[in-house]
């Protein structure tokens, strides 16, 4: 069944997404089993690096978001060897906004995580579905 | 993602028949599903720049058992922690930059080696010049040379070219003086081009520290013909390239080379020295006190004495290896080759005429006021056991300081091929010689050893 929704509700679907997650939020790179939902990570996984974003994750038009890879920041040396499955979105304060596999289909990840190598976004980007 | 939407029902009124109360337009079920939203774009992390490191140069960089006066060992152990891993030395004594440049894209396996063959690169060290400056070439006449020597170099690697700077030559040398002030003009010109390229060049004048405030060469660093350097030049450049700011962020950030794993021994793993994690006390040699089993410590030559003992690592040390220490306090020099020795037996496969091709030595070095005006070197060598040679260059730390080494440590690594003329060995040992420069009774301070690996 076929739902479209206005170029204007999909900006303002995804725009929810960039005021939820405000200043500071943090994309967090896991190892081992994506936990199911949004529920808290616990035992089997493992926290490989933490990208804090910008004033604001990115900005939005025609129902996408143009993620700001500029402005992120990160430790380098606090990150830990390995190869991510799954990413977080995470207010500053720790509220899981959303989590995403990386791989075919979504967001990708090429090498692995090194302890002293930054992170490399690369043209994020959102784009609410219903087009 | 599915949002449903509540079913709107009209309840029937009592006394009303069942059909007469729905809503109008009928019933809307189920609901609508909003479709994911697309992720794309990607992450990843910088490839990092290959450990993998060759010296390009002339005498000033060659390898000769004894006889390689390149700071890249102290450097890579004092600014990388020994990450980086020297697989090739094409360093020719007498070349100019022209011949270099002629040769630069020769298999490394030629006899006129260049640095082509290789497989992955990451950086390549670079010194030259002298031979040109020596003629007093001027840099307007050798720099399109030097531009492609760049040029052919960066297409060898995948990371930075080092250039090393022309250090000063001395009075013995003819002319020396107008030879100095082109030597200057050599190092103004590497570093424009350097410069121009700050992603694939990076220009360090570690020879600054060798010269007087008029750019003459500094006395008690050179050798007597005044070109090549004493061990002491060499340490000399070893220290200040490390200290240099941006050499240590291109090389630093690399995990330690060193193994703190007992199991990490043959036949499980190709590592050859049996006891790299210093366990044990059931090593002997000549020198009084505790030595890691399967070592042995004591003098090559007469008039050596010294004491020998374990110690723990540091509190908070992140590699908890004991150390072997090692207190000479007499040391004997007559020009016989006198060395305080150092030796223990390799455990591996059986070693042929081609096999292993090369091994990665690496080990952790600690000073503790050492005085190394009483030395010249320190040298590993791996022994064959039929030939009694060495089967590869040795890994070098050229010392005789201006005064007693304090650095906390240093780890040197040498990765290199083997020699040429190989033959089959009855097995492999190792023999680290500390060469003296003169004979001494006294204290010298000491010199901490751990993790030593023979890897390949």
């Amino acid at each position: 069944m076929a739902t479209n929704f206005s170029t204007a509700l999909r900006t303002a679907v995804v725009g929810a997404i960039v005021t939820q997650a405000g200043a500071g939020a943090k994309l967090k790179f896991y190892s081992g089993t994506r936990p199911s939902g949004v529920t808290a990570v616990g035992g089997g996984t493992t926290l490989l690096g933490t990208v804090t974003l910008g004033a604001a994750i990115g900005t939005t038009s025609s129902g996408a978001i143009d993620w700001d890879e500029a402005s992120a920041t990160q430790s380098n040396g606090s990150h830990v060897s390995g190869t991510p499955t799954f990413v977080d979105l995470e207010t500053s304060a720790g509220t899981i906004l959303f989590r995403t596999d990386l791989g075919a289909g979504s967001w990708t990840f090429t090498g692995a995580i090194a302890t002293g190598q930054n992170i490399t976004l690369s043209s994020l980007v959102t784009t609410s579905g219903n087009a | 993602m599915a949002s449903v939407v509540t079913p709107l029902v009209y309840r029937v009124a009592s006394g009303r028949p069942v059909n007469a109360g729905r809503w109008p337009g009928g019933r809307v079920g189920g609901g609508i599903t909003l479709a994911d939203a697309v992720m794309s774009g990607t992450f990843a992390t910088a490839v990092p720049t290959s450990v993998n490191t060759a010296l390009m140069g002339d005498s000033l960089t060659t390898h000769l058992l004894g006889y390689n006066w390149s700071p890249f060992w102290w450097a890579n152990g004092l600014a990388a922690g020994g990450a980086l891993k020297l697989i090739a030395n094409a360093g020719i004594s007498g070349n100019t930059i022209g011949d270099m440049l002629a040769r630069v894209n020769n298999a490394y396996t030629n006899a006129t080696p260049g640095l082509a063959g290789l497989g992955t690169v990451g950086r390549i060290f670079l010194r030259a010049g002298t031979n040109d400056c020596r003629s007093q070439t001027p840099w307007s006449s050798v720099s399109s040379n030097a531009s492609a020597l760049l040029t052919a170099l960066k297409a060898l690697c995948t990371g930075r070219i080092i250039i090393l700077s022309v250090p000063p030559v001395g009075p013995t040398e003819a002319n020396y003086a107008a030879i100095n002030a082109v030597t200057l003009t050599y190092n103004t010109g590497w570093a424009a081009l350097a410069a121009a390229d700050p992603t694939r060049l990076l220009f360090v004048n570690d020879s600054a520290n060798l010269r007087d405030g008029s750019g003459a060469q500094l006395s008690g660093y050179f050798n007597g013909d005044g070109i090549h350097n004493d061990g002491r030049a060499t340490w000399r450049e070893g220290v200040d390239l490390a200290a240099d700011t941006a050499f240590i962020a291109e090389v630093s950030g690399y995990p330690s080379p060193l193994s703190t794993d007992a199991a990490d021994i043959y036949p499980a793993q190709p590592q050859w020295n049996p006891n790299h994690v210093m366990a044990g006390t059931g090593g002997g040699g000549g020198f009084t006190g505790q030595v890691a089993t399967g070592y042995s410590v004591g003098g090559y030559g007469s008039g050596f004495a010294g004491t020998v003992a374990k110690v723990a690592a540091d509190v908070g040390d992140p590699n908890q290896t004991p150390w072997q220490r090692v207190s000479p306090t007499q040391v004997g020099y007559t020009g016989g080759g006198e060395a305080l020795l150092i030796t223990a037996a390799l455990s591996g496969r059986a070693v042929t005429s081609v096999d292993p091709a090369g091994l990665d030595i690496t080990v952790e070095v600690r000073f503790n006021a050492f005085d190394t005006t009483k030395f010249k070197w320190s040298r590993i060598m791996i022994m064959g056991g039929t030939s009694s040679q060495p089967i590869m260059p040795d890994l070098d730390l050229k010392m005789g300081g201006e005064s007693s080494i304090t650095h906390s440590s240093v780890v040197a690594r040498i990765a290199m091929p083997r020699l040429s003329g190989g033959v089959s060995e009855s097995g492999l040992s190792l023999r680290w010689e500390w060469a003296t420069r003169s004979a001494f009774t006294g204290s010298m301070g000491s010199f901490d050893f751990r993790c030593l690996t023979v890897r390949g």
